[in-house]
């Protein structure tokens, strides 16, 4: 069994789409828990990537791949994940999307595929949304986490403007509210009273089980 | 007075152009910083230190996703723009920067040295065509830039064969399907910081105070 985990972390670290679908297809022919080939398998390929990326050996593009590879064979995987209860409404459920006037995504749908593969239940709204576009998803689905993404100081901004949202319909306790993108910091976390900041996408995900937990 | 002007090859082609007091030196930084902010702080600390013999530091940095937060230069003043970045200084002004921001989302913006030093989405598509194939970096380019709608080429004074780097700009707005706008760029504000005038929309740090939040929001 170790030997199909062991091919779909290569798959995931050679970004290869079609290769990490096929696997995941195969785990469930083959009646493999999907819960351990997501841990044990796609879960460690994107570590090991994200790892070189950290060290300068892996470039961008490599990390985007590894994603959507890790995406494809998720897509696969969910339904049945699903079904054994596992990934459920206990694990949490998080509305996460780029900020009003930001149109940068690449960040968060890492961020996002990695929430996914550690179980939370992503619900992503996009990019440029405004601060009741992620209440109004948040209060839908009964999310716990609203966690926002901005890669510019000009747009930045809209994150304090979510929080001050929140707090106008009383609604702030409700959630707790991350942010994050490359002008972001803890000091700026602090300064608008979000919940949390994380520097890198693994980071989030450690960041929200500890939130939820 | 001697100056040490450190800068990003973005507006290097503009600050050439101004000339100096006479008594400045240059160093232009490449322009790949510019995605990486933690880089980008710990190479001008680096540089700020080096350069504590001059009566003035000039950044042509602005906040650069607030990579500048944090500096400290000891004992040489620095004075800086307080825009969010080159396209605000090579607009003129936080407030002509901030009334694009608003009514033209999704949009890339050109100055001659991101084409003459930088490297365009499209060079960057070529780049992956070769390294991953045809569709992996098609997907890749999509992702990366799927998101922007327009591209706005900012022209400035003193700009030689300004038809070719229209034709750059075209090259990448078409390639892309992106609508093409070119805009006259400001260089007013640039001229005070390359005279070491203090002016609106710039900050002037003291010796030994570190740059702050507070800076850019007075």
């Amino acid at each position: 069994m170790s030997e199909i985990f062991e091919e779909i972390k290569e798959a995931v670290i050679d970004g290869d789409e079609d290769l990490a679908g096929e696997l995941a297809q195969k785990v469930l022919d083959e009646n493999i828990n999907p819960v351990e080939a997501v841990q044990q398998g796609f879960i460690k390929g994107i570590e090991e990537i994200g790892n070189s990326w950290k060290a300068g050996e892996a470039f961008l593009p490599d990390v985007m791949m590894a994603a959507d590879a890790m995406k494809a064979g998720l897509a696969v995987l969910e339904p049945s994940i699903a079904e054994l209860g596992g990934g459920d409404d206990d694990t949490g459920k998080i509305v996460l999307g780029t900020v009003e006037g930001d149109i940068h995504d690449i960040g968060k749908n890492i961020v996002g595929a990695l929430l996914t593969a550690a179980g939370f239940k992503v619900y992503d709204i996009g990019i440029d949304q405004k601060a009741e576009n992620f209440l109004a998803k948040a209060e839908e689905v009964g999310a716990q986490i609203i966690a926002t993404s901005a890669l510019l100081t000009t747009t930045m901004n809209a994150q304090k403007e979510l929080i001050e949202y929140l707090e106008e319909k009383n609604l702030r306790s409700k959630y707790k509210v991350l942010v994050g993108g490359g002008p972001t910091s803890q000091t700026w976390a602090d300064e608008i009273k979000a919940d949390g900041w994380a520097e890198t996408a693994d980071e989030a995900v450690e960041l929200c089980k500890k939130l939820i937990s | 007075m001697r100056v040490k002007l450190i800068g990003c090859a973005s507006s290097r082609n503009e600050v050439e152009w101004l000339g100096n007091l006479g008594e400045t030196d240059h160093e232009f930084l490449d322009y790949s910083y510019h995605a990486n902010p933690v880089k980008l702080h710990n190479k001008l600390q680096e540089l700020i230190n080096e350069s504590q013999d001059y009566d003035l530091i000039v950044l042509t940095y602005s906040r650069c996703s607030n990579s500048l937060i944090g500096l400290l230069s000891p004992k040489v003043p620095m004075l800086f723009p307080q825009t969010h970045d080159c396209i605000g200084f090579l607009l003129g002004s936080n407030e002509r920067h901030l009334r694009f921001v608003k009514e033209k989302k999704g949009t890339y913006y050109f100055s001659q040295g991101w084409i003459d030093y930088g490297r365009t989405p499209y060079s960057e598509y070529l780049e992956y065509e070769q390294k991953y194939g045809t569709k992996k970096a098609r997907q890749l380019i999509e992702n990366l830039y799927g998101r922007y709608s327009k591209a706005i080429f900012i022209k400035t004074p003193g700009m030689e064969n300004i038809e070719y780097y229209r034709g750059k700009v075209k090259e990448i707005a078409d390639f892309f399907g992106w609508q093409l706008e070119e805009v006259e760029g400001d260089v007013g504000l640039l001229t005070s910081l390359t005279q070491g005038k203090i002016g609106p929309d710039m900050v002037y740090i003291e010796p030994g105070r570190r740059i702050t939040e507070s800076h850019y929001n007075p």
